[in-house]
């Protein structure tokens, strides 16, 4: 049964269209790698999923639930899908424990001892447990990260959105996030990953989409996708990649 | 000869002509200062107005249009009156421009639009037209509500006219500054409460209800101190009689040498800590010739300091401490002071009661004999003694009985019998030992003498004058535009990113803003949030224009009085300047505390 499934999605940005019909569906416990190059509208296609963009036509349909101006959905929506940005994000005047129990304290009502067990957990598993008195400001990019994964977890999504999470980082910290990537797509979690690592697409990735200009162009398996390109584009996207 | 033209020419030499300008500056500023002050006391000389601060023990011989006395007794509780008033509308003026402000920054950026553009048409009216004219423009509002008529006279809930607004108010009862101690200290308690169960909470996991704790203990306490627990802030008291009668035995002289003492000891440590960090490994002891000027510069600043404080500038300063000559009933000197908070603290309060109003055409009260003495104990309603009604002088005078208003010990007996007191003048003083700290009293118009002069009450309710009204409305409002758009840029200062990441973590827009936006924007806000604060402090000089008697009004008018323009300046610069400073201090101690902590 589909996840998410999206029918002729249409976004402008004033006269520019961003989107301009996309119609998909991931499966449960699915890992979706998303790339293209920049301005294609795969960011914002996948921050329609959670609304932090609004699409002007098609229709989302999250776990059931059509992304419609109805406050009680986009409620619901918003707290069964994390989302992970490219620059991190974390709250700086909180401390790392308080950035992850957060959520979970003031959306989800868990009460506090509860919340910060769970987030201790969380961040053992991000392997970050001794930071979680520091500020996000004393952490590196790489540990910031890892501690923006265990944020959204802690709100237990059934769905995992990651915006370009390496972007912003030295190559030397990249591996640490692909890890803490990697572990959570072997435990099962339903995950779409906008990136440009080629090597977590080949690796974890069930299939790999490539947009351009607002369109998909390219849908197959990582195997196919990167050996058997089918269309122009992609052959051109991955000469120019890889 | 070369070596003979290098000292010619030192008058284009870069570290003699720094040196040459910095010692001209100094003996300048040193001699100006100096000059100033012989030409002063040469002009007092001769104009006879000697340099005194005599005015503040006398009897200014006016009335002020509100306040905590009316009819101050000396110069000194005239400025007291007018400095109480100035922060009466200063501090409930803060918090109410933070509030007001704070909404319509919020209202800036909200994306409802008639909200928006109505924020935005106030704005643009209050900021663009002058602080002044706003509270006249006040004044000249609250004048056009209908005056007061003789039908009115009675008793109301509340009640606006062309003399002002009046509402109930909690009346202060003697016992009322010892509660509010209390409250105080139960707060504390309360918070100190909450944080032991947030603690026991992180320690042992489990849930410790700290909300719940500290409200409940909040209640408990107040409950238990409304009857009668708030009696233990008396220790207090207790402590401040014993300060009082030490500080009474100590001479003005200590307090000159400990202000030269504290000033060598700042002077000393500030320009220690200067070459210390000059031996740090970067500097390795290298001074530059600024450095040697600044050291120069510290050392004559303290010698300065120290002449003063140590000749009759330092001797005048030290009068107000000891408490001498001055303090005719203005409680004023350490002494004073503490004797003053004794008296309010205590256990069982003393407290000084004024003769009471009989019936409107009252003048004076005069004592026939007193049937109680220090040391008897009377209940509310005993009668105390028999006296006279004077209405004018000269006129046939009406026997009556005055009665305890007050439950307690009769301490002293203020007037002898024979003699008379005005009305609102104290005639004896109480322990109190029962009573409630507060009481509810409503508003009361009535008509005083026999004239057609009809006003609100003093005694019943709370009242705000036309000017203080005018005054008030025009600060608050005036700073609260100002803060507004203070709130507005903080807001728009905290990254877009840190939004999204709450929404997409499932936040309503009201939590995303109070857990996330504001505290971060409050960063960005404080310090000019500081700066209106000050701002809004030193404009309500401007209630001057309204007849409103703060500090300046007050103060303007004592120096017609008597003359003394300089003292009156002075003691407004000394207290504009402390009020400016505190404002400030808590302004940073609060930015030290929220400062984000990175690396």
């Amino acid at each position: 049964m589909s996840i998410i499934k999206t029918n002729d999605v249409k976004k402008w940005f004033g006269d520019f269209q961003a989107l301009k019909g996309i119609s998909m569906e991931v499966q449960e416990g699915e890992v979706l790698v998303i790339c293209g190059p920049s301005g294609s509208g795969k960011s914002t296609f996948i921050r329609c999923i959670n609304r932090l963009e609004q699409h002007q036509e098609g229709e989302i349909i999250v776990d059931g639930i059509e992304l419609t101006n109805d406050l009680k959905n986009i409620e619901a929506i918003r707290s069964e899908v994390g989302m992970v940005f490219q620059s991190f994000n974390l709250f700086p005047h909180l401390t790392v424990l308080q950035n992850v129990t957060l959520a979970p304290i003031w959306v989800r009502k868990k009460s506090r001892s509860e919340s910060e067990e769970k987030a201790m957990e969380l961040l053992t598993r991000v392997g970050i447990p001794e930071q979680a008195s520091k500020f996000p400001g004393q952490l590196s990019g790489g540990q910031q990260q890892r501690v923006a994964i265990a944020r959204a977890l802690a709100m237990e999504p059934k769905i995992m959105l990651f915006d370009e999470p390496t972007s912003a980082l030295d190559p030397e910290m990249i591996k640490e996030v692909l890890d803490a990537m990697k572990e959570l797509a072997l435990s099962g979690m339903t995950m779409i990953v906008v990136t440009h690592e080629m090597g977590f697409a080949k690796e974890v990735a069930d299939r790999v989409m490539l947009f351009d200009e607002g369109l998909m162009v390219e849908e197959n398996t990582p195997t196919e996708f990167f050996d058997n390109p089918q269309n122009d584009r992609t052959k051109l996207f991955l000469s120019q990649i890889l | 000869m070369k070596g003979a033209l290098k000292y010619l020419l030192f008058f284009r030499n870069v570290v003699f002509l720094k040196w040459l300008s910095q010692i001209v500056f100094l003996v300048g500023f040193i001699s100006i200062v100096l000059r100033y002050l012989g030409n002063a006391s040469t002009n007092f000389a001769s104009t006879n107005i000697a340099f005194s601060w005599d005015f503040l023990g006398e009897t200014p011989g006016v009335s002020i249009a509100e306040g905590m006395y009316t009819l101050p007794v000396s110069g000194l509780q005239m400025l007291q009156v007018g400095m109480l008033n100035m922060l009466r509308i200063t501090v409930t003026g803060i918090f109410a421009a933070t509030i007001l402000g704070t909404m319509l920054g919020i209202a800036r950026l909200s994306k409802n639009y008639i909200v928006e553009k109505s924020a935005t048409g106030i704005l643009e009216i209050v900021r663009n037209v002058p602080l002044l004219v706003q509270i006249l423009f006040f004044q000249a509002l609250i004048l056009t509500l209908p005056r007061l008529e003789v039908s009115e006279i009675g008793t109301y809930t509340i009640h606006a006219s062309a003399k002002g607004i009046a509402f109930p108010w909690p009346n202060r009862e003697p016992n009322a500054i010892l509660f509010m101690v209390y409250f105080i200290l139960v707060l504390y308690i309360a918070n100190q409460i909450f944080k032991w169960r947030v603690r026991t909470l992180e320690k042992e996991g489990r849930e410790t209800y700290p909300t719940l704790w500290a409200v409940i203990s909040f209640v408990v306490l107040i409950i238990v101190g409304w009857f009668g627990g708030f009696r233990v802030v008396g220790i207090i008291g207790l402590i401040a009689g014993y300060l009082s009668i030490g500080l009474e035995s100590v001479p003005g002289i200590f307090y000159q040498i400990l202000f030269s003492a504290i000033t060598v000891f700042i002077g000393f440590r500030v320009t220690k800590r200067f070459i210390d960090s000059k031996k740090s490994e970067e500097a390795q002891g290298i001074y530059s010739d600024d450095d040697y000027f600044k050291i120069i510069f510290n050392v004559a600043i303290v010698v300065l300091l120290v002449f003063l404080f140590l000749t009759s500038f330092g001797a005048s300063v030290s009068k107000f401490l000891v408490g001498d000559e001055l303090t005719y009933k203005a409680d004023w000197g350490l002494p004073q002071l503490f004797h003053g908070i004794e008296n309010k603290l205590y256990w069982f309060p003393m407290h000084d009661v004024e003769i009471e109003k009989e019936n409107v055409e009252m003048k004076k009260a005069e004592i026939i004999n007193w049937v109680v003495e220090p040391g008897s104990r009377v209940e509310v309603g005993d009668k105390i003694a028999d006296a006279y009604i004077i209405r004018k002088p000269n006129e046939e005078k009406v026997e009556y009985e005055i009665v305890a208003k007050y439950a307690g010990t009769i301490e002293t007996l203020y007037l002898e019998e024979g003699k008379s007191l005005k009305v609102g003048e104290e005639f004896y003083e109480i322990q109190v030992t029962e009573g409630d700290p507060f009481t509810l009293s409503r508003p009361r118009i009535e008509q005083t003498g026999t004239t057609k002069f009809k006003r609100y009450s003093d005694d019943y309710g709370k009242k705000l004058s036309v000017g203080y009204f005018a005054t008030w409305v025009g600060v608050v409002l005036y700073t609260a535009i100002f803060i507004s758009e203070v709130v507005r840029a903080g807001i728009m200062a905290v990254a877009k990113g840190q939004s999204e990441a709450g929404l997409s973590l499932g936040f309503r827009r009201s939590a995303l803003l109070r857990l996330i936006v504001i505290p971060q924007a409050i960063r960005v806000m404080l310090p000019p949030m500081g700066n209106q604060y000050l701002n809004l402090a030193k404009n309500t000089s401007l209630g001057i224009a309204v007849a409103f008697p703060e500090i300046v009004a007050v103060g303007q008018t004592l120096y017609n009085q008597e003359g003394q323009t300089l003292p009156v300046f002075i003691v407004w610069m000394i207290f504009y300047s402390t009020v400016s400073l505190t404002i400030s201090s808590i302004i940073n101690f609060y930015n030290r505390k929220l400062k984000i902590v990175e690396r």
